[in-house]
């Protein structure tokens, strides 16, 4: 125990910002649940149950404003009227937000937020007379716990103490508090737990090793022979156990001592008390305020007993060492894998090679395996981020008086943790698009023949390596001729060239940084940032995005995500004697033709293949001058962006591979043409096309003259000076 | 400042260089370099340092000789520079350098000037005149961006000046 006071309370402090994220997005959850069925009691009560959780904690981590006002919204909703008040939800959402806030500020170290308007309507609530306020809650609290343990039990439990009762040994709840200065609460739960087991059998055991509050206290019911003093000797350990209080339910037959130091005994569960057994004591009166006021702050989620116990949280930064060891392994395999093949041409008899290659085969398959379990310990269900979303549609929606419904399907796909936080903010933006742009509101809706209320879905699913999200609508739709004028009016395209996009690439102006088509800015959406941060995060992703709208019927936007960031499957090729690699999901068809298919039309360099005109990228050199030019073959590549299909001619291919992506120091190379590199077998270095970005470039150097065309975008300096010497009489 | 400042030395040019021996590396031979495309002419690259991608940048050029070619006595000098590793491309690593505090002096102001501001001092060593280089300076982002920019900028107009001659 070497750890410092500062450094304990830092540990905690993290801990409570992690575990109170959970409590806060239970608060809106509950608070939706209460806003749908207002003045439903058992919600109440188990947004108190969050609200003390919350209270407990920030104390304990010296959060005082935090816990002083989730104290004062707790007794405002333990007030018997306060169920019935028509404004709890809203006050609940509040005070969820302002919660959320202040442990922000905590955690930034910030200011913290005003909490006067919130308090003002706490004490709304509160409006009744205040003494009677006082005695009535008094009067909950001491009710409440003996209530509160009786549920907590489980069928299993009860009978298990059902059976102790019968077979006439002494059974005590005993309640052990953790040091709280100890710095291991979980190591010191489970040295109890070992020294109470020497004692006798453990019937009951509370809270569960997964909640906060098992490094502050342990409960147990325990089915003993031995008398009570025994018990606590055994419990006591210094620095480790603070205070144990032991209460006896059913001493043993040959009992010496009843309960003698009793603190804070509880009442039973009434099947116990009711019991016919003559030898069950009855519970002793309740104990001291404060006592009863500790235990009451230890409501256990009613998280499913047996997933708890299978559950580990282990910080992220392991796990990602672990997976960039298997990306070290898989580079070991294909480092293997070329040794092999060498060694198989040097000797093609030789024998031993079939043992090598059946021991690389297991191999490799073992490590696939392992591969697939790593990223699979990375992934989340998708459902984290849904959860939120409820919240958010109803706050939107409301701020605009829109009816809107939502609806979630899919929420178990898994999806790599790192795209699921990194996506959370665009799928925000997405959604609340939705409501505010897309659904109308009911008195169009209804004159439009459409039900007043409007339905927004998110649906996840698989497709083949990819996870699909979808957000959709069942709103106006977009106006593609309003998104055609508007381009216009901003000045992002030309009226010919206006004319000839199609629908899909119409819509593809709404990615374009500064394009809104919402007549009014309001706080919510229409200042035309956020389409462009959503196609900027998803680039970086390597996700894609699409549009899919029908007038009057609504829109869907569907993201397609990778599975996951750190190892992609990759078709490479050559240009110019350089490898580079693009992500192989992108290509779509890989074709030889040749220069005499290609085609100039308005400067654009287009390719005919059956019955497609793409448009060309050239990466590497210039096409050859006019001699040799229709004899020559090309390799050309077909690869999707968005919505639309260009065809890359390439040197050479190399063949497609999994690539264990490594970032490129981007504080040092600021290109966004490659947005990573990867490292072969044979120890070559390979970078990792940033398509979206290619395309672009190739877009905005537009070419100017007849004849001239794009090239050389993966050309440097030298490749140019040595092509000017080669080719002589080209372009250059 | 009497203590003893530990010095790598190498060469780029007819300089001698200094670099504090506490950020370096290693010094690894010249392997195959990728290119990055849309880097600057001194950015070489990156390489395979071991399963590393280390990104390199060749001094020579950076230092003016824009026409240096790679030759077999050509080290790389890998330096640590705020937690990650960058590569250097030198002519030769020589020494190891010991200089007393009082033999460095602050860089003449010409050098600010002239955009050489990764210049620490000038050390001296038995008459021999060594320049201590800053790798933060060296190495940051925001110096090679700037220059990136202009290179850009120069870029643009040159091709304007091709498009409008043709």
């Amino acid at each position: 125990m070497t750890n410092t006071p500062d450094e304990r309370g830092a540990e905690l402090r993290e801990l409570f910002f992690e575990t109170s994220q959970e409590l806060l997005q239970a608060l809106n959850e509950e608070s939706l649940k209460l806003e749908k069925t207002p003045g439903d009691e058992e919600i109440v009560r188990s947004i108190r149950r969050i609200v003390h959780t919350l209270k407990g904690d920030s104390a304990a981590c010296g959060l005082r404003e935090l816990s002083e006002l989730a104290h004062q919204f707790e007794d405002a909703l333990s007030l018997e009227g306060a169920a019935a008040h028509a404004a709890l939800a809203e006050i609940s959402f509040a005070s969820a937000d302002v919660f959320t806030a202040m442990i922000k500020a905590y955690h930034a170290g910030g200011v913290l937020p005003a909490t006067d308007a919130l308090r003002k309507r706490i004490q709304e609530l509160t409006a009744t007379p205040a003494a009677a306020a006082g005695k009535s809650r008094r009067k909950k609290k001491r009710v409440d716990p003996a209530k509160h343990v009786a549920k907590d039990w489980t069928e299993v439990e009860k009978l298990a103490v059902a059976q102790a009762q019968a077979s006439g040994l002494g059974l005590y709840e005993v309640v052990v508090k953790i040091d709280p200065h100890c710095a291991m609460p979980i190591a010191a739960r489970q040295l109890i737990q070992n020294a109470i087991s020497q004692t006798g059998r453990v019937l009951v055991l509370r809270p569960d090793s997964k909640s906060t509050a098992a490094s502050k206290q342990v409960e147990f019911v325990l089915s003993s022979s031995e008398s009570p003093d025994v018990i606590t000797g055994k419990c006591r350990i210094p620095t480790i156990a603070g205070d144990v209080a032991i209460s006896c339910i059913q001493s043993p037959h040959r009992a010496k001592a009843p309960a003698k130091n009793a603190k804070a005994p509880e009442s039973l569960a009434p099947q116990n008390t009711t019991s016919a057994d003559p030898e069950v004591s009855s519970p002793v009166e309740p104990g001291p305020a404060p006592a009863v006021e500790t235990r009451a702050s230890q409501p256990e989620p009613s998280a499913p007993q047996t997933a708890a116990e299978n559950i580990l949280r282990v910080e992220a930064g392991r796990i990602d060492n672990v997976l960039n060891l298997v990306g070290e392994l898989i580079i070991g395999k294909s480092m293997l894998q070329q040794a092999l093949n060498e060694f198989g041409k040097r000797y093609p008899k030789e024998l031993l090679r079939g043992k090598f290659a059946d021991a690389m085969a297991f191999q490799s398959r073992v490590l696939n395996d392992l591969q697939r379990s790593v990223m699979k310990i990375r992934m989340v269900p998708v459902d984290q981020l849904f959860r939120r979303f409820p919240r958010i549609v109803r706050d939107v929606a409301r701020q605009l008086g829109r009816e809107v419904d939502l609806e979630v399907s899919g929420q178990d796909t898994d999806l790599d943790k790192g795209i699921l936080d990194a996506i959370a903010e665009p799928l925000t933006h997405l959604v609340r698009n939705a409501v505010s742009h897309g659904i109308e509101t009911a008195d169009e809706r209804r004159s439009h023949g459409k039900p007043p209320r409007g339905t927004i879905r998110l649906h996840a699913y698989h497709q083949g390596n990819q996870v699909v999200v979808e957000i959709s609508d069942d709103g106006r739709g977009i106006d593609a001729a309003k998104i055609r004028n508007k381009a216009l009016e901003l000045g992002m395209t030309t009226p010919e060239e206006a004319a000839r996009l199609t629908e899909a690439e119409t819509l593809e102006f709404i990615f374009r940084p500064g394009f809104s088509t919402a007549e009014q800015i309001t706080e919510i959406s229409g200042r035309g940032v956020g389409m462009d941060v959503v196609q900027s995060v998803l680039q970086r992703l390597k996700a894609t995005i699409q549009v899919e709208t029908r007038a009057g019927r609504g829109t869907t936007f569907r993201l397609k995500l990778p599975l996951t960031l750190a190892i992609i499957k990759a078709l490479m090729f050559w240009v110019e004697k350089r490898l580079y690699a693009i992500p192989l999901n992108a290509v779509s068809q890989i074709a030889r033709t040749r220069e005499s298919d290609v085609h100039q039309v308005d400067n654009y360099e287009v390719l005919q293949l059956r019955n497609q005109v793409l448009p060309l990228l050239r990466l590497g050199r210039p096409c050859m001058p006019d001699a040799d030019r229709h004899a020559s073959k090309l390799f050309v590549l077909v690869i999707t962006v968005g919505e639309k299909k260009y065809g890359l001619i390439v040197d050479a291919l190399e063949g497609e591979e999994e690539l264990v992506i490594k970032a490129l120091d981007d504080q040092t190379f600021s290109t966004d043409l490659v947005n990573g590199a990867s490292i072969l077998g044979d120890g070559k270095v390979v970078l990792i096309l940033n398509l979206p970005a290619v395309v672009e470039h190739v877009a905005r150097t537009r070419p100017r003259e007849q004849g001239t065309s794009n090239f050389g975008l993966l050309l440097n300096h030298d490749d140019r000076a040595r092509l000017a010497m080669s080719a002589t009489g080209g372009q250059a | 400042m009497n203590r003893e400042l530990h010095i790598v030395g190498f060469q780029v040019g007819r300089e001698t260089y200094g670099v504090p021996i506490t950020s370096l590396h290693e010094i690894v031979r010249v392997p195959e370099i990728t290119a990055v495309p849309d880097a600057p002419d001194y950015l070489e690259g990156v390489i395979n340092l071991r399963g590393k991608i280390v990104s390199v940048m060749d001094l020579r050029k950076r230092f003016g000789d824009k026409q240096a070619k790679l030759k077999k006595q050509n080290r790389i000098l890998v330096v640590e520079h705020s937690g990650k590793l960058a590569g250097l491309i030198v002519d030769s690593a020589s020494e190891v350098l010991k200089i007393a505090g009082e033999d460095i002096e602050a860089p003449p102001a010409v050098f600010q000037e002239g955009g050489l501001n990764c210049v620490t001092g000038l050390g001296k060593v038995k008459e021999r005149l060594i320049v201590l280089l800053d790798m933060t300076k060296l190495l940051a982002p925001a110096n090679l961006i700037q220059e990136k920019a202009a290179e850009d900028k120069a870029g643009k107009a040159e091709a304007k000046a091709a498009g409008s001659t043709r």
